[in-house]
Formats: structure tokens, sequence, C-alpha cells
């Protein structure tokens, strides 16, 4: 149980790492469009689908680690005026509600990249991608993040840090 | 369901189910999937469970296109260059070296506070990091000379705050891309209106210094001449104005769009970094990991949210109010003062995305129907954004300062405190109503 944890926890950790280099992806790339544009070759096409791309795909693999970390913003501040069971069971409810939720995100997400599949459909930007391949974050991500609640569901780790004004913002 | 009929109704359900939602400690970005997908069923089908997962593949194929969007691309380039700034130490020698400038002035270390967060707002996008950065930095320094608790923390507050509105600010790129407005224009707008706000904080130092000089101790400060302090300058606050060249000069110059700048800021920084010899992989590691955190979390909420203003679109909300607020008959000046209300109530217990996300569909087509500039608009925004962080209860830089300040610090200190500086951003707010062309003189130059 423990290396399958261990293992799972890689997974999670080794999205996140490719998030972090799209985002250097993201960041080299437009040094490297404005450089070649300003000494006067083309400007490089593809990067503003990369980027953009790369925005979704980041996001989708950044989110299990982030529910893992506690990364994702809640309000604690009506939590924290109640007594400890109501706040743990209406925890248990907020899990599972996320765990839903996540869960019908997987169903459609699939169901868009098996009809994508099915069809060819491609996405149409400064270059053509497979839908299916830019779809396919969406199932993973969500499915992942399902997996986390339930850690939480199961009474593994708890979500709240029990402080008013932890979250993070930029 | 006959209730939901009007656009009241719907817009205060709307609304008042993510609020809910999120009280009830959902993560922000759940709060708006759940409604979505409420709102669908309600507003999109025929209310039955089955006709909610109809607008499924729709809530899908949005939330892909929410967030694959080139606009957004400054945000976590401008998160990137802030985190590289903190991590590489580069903002601990702007300090140093203003230590060194300001001699024997009394409450010198809170005008260092003030001066050091200008130049700090203007090198990073980010405002919870600005004030814990600083507060970490100057509390303990203003607590071991016997400053008051008003002087260290209250400074620290309102320079904090800045870095929403003097540029670069991801959240103002975030306003602007949400709303669909100039990004640059919205950047540039908030310089003179930072600026003015930071001189406002210093005569507020000056005024409270004079009222009790016990509150900011005089003490011994090592002699710099004329020579040191100059070199210092030149050596640590001088190439700062780089980085502000990268992003704020090369769009004026009309020379990179914001998203371009976003990217020569963070490379500014990673050049001086290099300059300095404090850029190692060990910096580079946390300041991306440090940035896919925030971009990973704001673009989860961007990604949930965007189905909302559909919603509050299909459902009749948006126009219903749109007429009201066109039809009615007060002064569209009372419309914006209670539009701003509502920002700092909903940031005494809101972050300051989920507030955006929330607001913006609704405030934007109100403000565009009362013939309001959008520019000027945005940063009326960014200021009451800005004020919410510091409203008590729950305002969030109110937490982070009561983090980093001593032991036994209390809320109740920190946001009394916060009272004056919140007072100056309010005399900024008025003077943007009386002269708009304090927000709007710059980006106008731009578009010339």
């Amino acid at each position: 149980m423990t290396q399958i944890s261990k293992a799972y926890y890689k997974l999670i950790l080794a999205l996140a790492v490719v998030g972090g280099i799209l985002l250097a992806v993201v960041f080299v790339g437009i040094i490297l469009d404005v450089t070649i544009r300003t000494v006067g070759f083309n400007s490089l096409q593809w990067y503003s689908a990369v980027a953009e791309y790369s925005l979704f795909f980041c996001t989708m693999f950044a989110a299990p680690y982030l529910v893992r970390h506690k990364g994702h913003v809640v309000v604690e501040s009506l939590r924290l005026v109640l007594p400890p069971i109501l706040r743990n069971v209406l925890a248990k409810v907020v899990y599972a509600v996320c765990i839903l939720l996540s869960l019908l995100f997987v169903y459609y997400g699939l169901l868009e990249v098996i009809d994508a599949i099915k069809t060819g459909e491609e996405d149409l930007r400064s270059i053509d991608m497979p839908k299916w391949l830019l779809m396919v974050p969406f199932p993973i991500g969500f499915s992942l993040v399902a997996i986390e609640f339930l850690r939480y569901l199961l009474g593994f780790d708890t979500y709240y840090s029990d402080k008013v004004g932890s979250g993070e913002s930029i | 369901m006959e209730l939901l009929t009007e656009w009241y109704s719907i817009a205060g359900f709307l609304v008042g189910m993510i609020v809910v939602l999120m009280l009830l400690g959902f993560p922000v970005a759940f709060a708006f999937l759940t409604t979505n997908i409420i709102g669908a069923t309600i507003f999109m089908g025929d209310g039955t469970i089955l006709s909610s997962l109809d607008a499924m593949p729709l809530l899908v194929s949005n939330a892909v296109d929410s967030v694959a969007m080139f606009a957004l691309i400054p945000v976590p380039l401008f998160i990137i260059m802030g985190e590289l700034f903190f991590h590489s130490g580069l903002a601990v020698r702007v300090f140093d070296a203003l230590d060194r400038c300001f001699g024997r002035l009394p409450g010198r270390l809170s005008y260092i506070t003030v001066a050091g967060g200008t130049i700090f707002a203007t090198l990073s996008g980010s405002t919870m990091a600005n004030t814990a950065m600083m507060g970490a930095l100057m509390v303990p320094e203003m607590t071991n000379r016997g400053y008051k608790g008003h002087m260290s923390m209250g400074p620290i507050l309102g320079t904090g705050g800045l870095a929403m509105i003097i540029p670069p600010s991801a959240l103002a790129v975030l306003l602007a891309s949400l709303a669909e407005i100039d990004i640059g224009g919205l950047l540039i707008a908030g310089i003179l209106p930072g600026l003015t706000l930071a001189v406002l904080y210093s005569i507020l130092i000056y005024v409270q210094v004079k009222i009790d000089p016990d509150a900011a101790p005089e003490y011994t400060v090592e002699k710099s001449t004329v020579r040191e302090m100059i070199w210092s300058l030149i050596v640590n606050v001088l190439p700062m104005g780089f980085i502000i060249f990268c992003v704020i000069g090369l769009i004026l110059l009309g020379i990179a769009t914001p998203t371009e700048a976003a990217g020569f800021g963070a490379l500014g920084v990673m050049i001086l970094a290099v300059f300095f010899r404090v850029l190692t992989v060990d910096v580079l590691v946390k300041s991306f990991a440090g940035a896919l955190r925030v971009t990973g979390m704001v673009l989860l909420i961007i990604l949930a949210s965007t189905t909302f203003s559909q919603l509050l679109a299909f459902s009749g909300a948006s126009a219903g109010m749109i007429e009201w607020a066109t039809r009615v008959d007060v002064a569209p000046i009372t419309i914006l003062l209670i539009m701003f209300g509502v920002l700092l109530v909903l940031g005494m217990f809101m972050d300051q995305v989920s507030m955006m996300l929330l607001t913006v569909p609704i405030f934007f087509p109100l403000a565009e129907s009362l013939q309001f500039d959008l520019v000027w608009f945005g940063l009326i925004m960014l200021l009451a954004l800005e004020i919410s962080l510091t409203t008590p209860p729950f305002g969030l830089l109110l937490f982070v300062m009561v983090a980093v300040a001593p032991k036994g610090t209390t809320l109740w200190q920190v946001a009394k405190a916060a009272a004056p500086y919140i007072c100056c951003a309010f005399i900024v707010l008025v003077l943007l109503i009386v002269f708009p062309e304090l927000a709007l003189y710059l980006p106008s130059l731009m578009r010339n």
C-alpha cells in the first residue's frame, strides 16, 4: 500500500513538474519570439498556440498537486464558528461533492476525447492540433483531483488549516 | 422556480449560491463549478437533473477555452518575475540601499518601508508576496527599534496593496483579460494613482510622527557619506530601473505588448540576478514552483467560473440589470459607489481573484451602459480590491501581517494600523472620480 501511495504521489508530483516546465516553455518562447521578430525574421507562428495549450495543460497538471498541498483557495471563516463535529461533517460533504463534480467532468471529458478521436476533429489555432490531445489532460486532471479528495474523505488528511485567511492569492 | 423570473432574483440566486458554497468551505473553483451545474439545470434545461447533464459538454468545452487564452499569459509571467525577485534576494538589496540614504529622519524605517514597498510594487506582481516579504523584513527591525504597531504594520499593509495598482500587476492583467479591456492601458493607468497613494502614505507618516514622536523613536544610525549613498543607490537600486524599463518602458514606447513585456520583465530579473551572482538552480526551481502554485490555483478558478458569466447572460440577469441601471433615476456616481461598496463587503471574506470572477460579468456591462471609461472603471475596481484586502474582519493582508508580526499581535491591532492607510486610498478614490485624468492621462499618451 505504501509503495502504491508513494508511486501515486510521484505521479502527481511528476505532472506538477511538467506543469512547471510548461510555464518555462511559455516564458522562453515569448523571449525567443520577440527576439527573432526584432532581428528581422518571421515571428514564431506556432508560439501562440503552444503557449495557450501550455496554460491549459499546466492548470490541469497542477490541479491534483494543489489539492494535495491545499493550494486551492478556501474561505474558512464560517467553518471556524461551527462546533468541531459539524465542521467535520461539513468537510466530508464538501469532499463528497468535489469528488462527484470531478467524476462528472472525468466522464464528460472522456466522452469529448472519444468523440474527438472518432471524428478526427482538430483544434484550429496557429498550429492544428488533434482535439483529443488537447482534451486529454481534462479527464486525467479531474480523475486525480477526485482521488485526492477521496483521500480527504477517507480521513487520511484534512483539506482545511482551521485558520482564517490562510489562502494564497496574487 | 417561479420565483426566479426577475433579474434581481436570478442574479441574487446565482451570486448568493457561490457565496454560500464558499462560506461552507468549498474550494472556490468547486463553488463555481457546483453553481454552474445547478444554474445550467435551472436556466438552460427544463429543471431536471438530466437536462443539466445536457449542458455538461458545453461546460467542458468552455473550461478548455477559458484558460487556453493568449491574453492570460502575462499572469504567470508576472508571477514568475515576482517570485524570481524575492527568491534571488534582489529585494533585500533595495532595502539595504534605502537604509543608507534616509539618515536620521524621524520615522525613517516607516519611510523606508513606503519607498521600498513602492519599488517592490513595480518589480513584483503579487500583493501577498509583497506584504509577506516586507513584513518579515521590516517588522522585527521596527519592533526592536521601539516603533509602535501603527508605524510598523501600517506602512507595510498600505504599500503591500500598491502591487495591485502599480504595474506590473498580475491582478490588473487578469481583470483586463476578463473584462476584455485594454491590458496595457489598465497597467499604465495605475502608475500615477499608485505614486499618488505612495506620496499620501509618506505625508501620513510625517503627520503621525509629528503628533506622536515616541511612536517612531530616533536611534543612532551609522552615518554614510554622500558618496557611499550614491554608490549604494547606483549599485542596488538603479539596476532595478532596468526591470521597470523592461515592463513599463517597453509598453509605453509601444515596442512590446503587455504579454511580451511581462516576459522581458522576468528576463530582466534573471539578468540582474546573474549580474549580482545570485541566480542559482535552487532559486529557479523555487521561483517556478511558486509561480506554478499561484498560476494553477488562479487558472482553475477561471476555468471553473467561465460558464458563470454565460449563465448570467442566458438567464437574463445581466440584461435586466443593465436595463434597470439605465432606467433608474439615480446618478451614475451612486451606482459606482454601490459597486465599490459591494466589492468592499465581498473582500471581507473572499480573495481578490474570486471577487473579480464574481463581479466582472455584472459590473463591467453595467459600467459600459453608464458610459464610464472602462480603463478608469477597472482602476477604481482595483483600488476597491486593494482596500478590501485590508478590511476587517477577514482581509487577507491582515492575516499575512498577523503571521509575520511579533507574537501576541492581534488582528484588531493590525486592522487599526491599516485604517489611516485605507483613508489614503479613499482620498485617491475621490481624486480619481473628480480628476479621471489621473488614471487616463498616461494611457492617452500611449494611444497617441
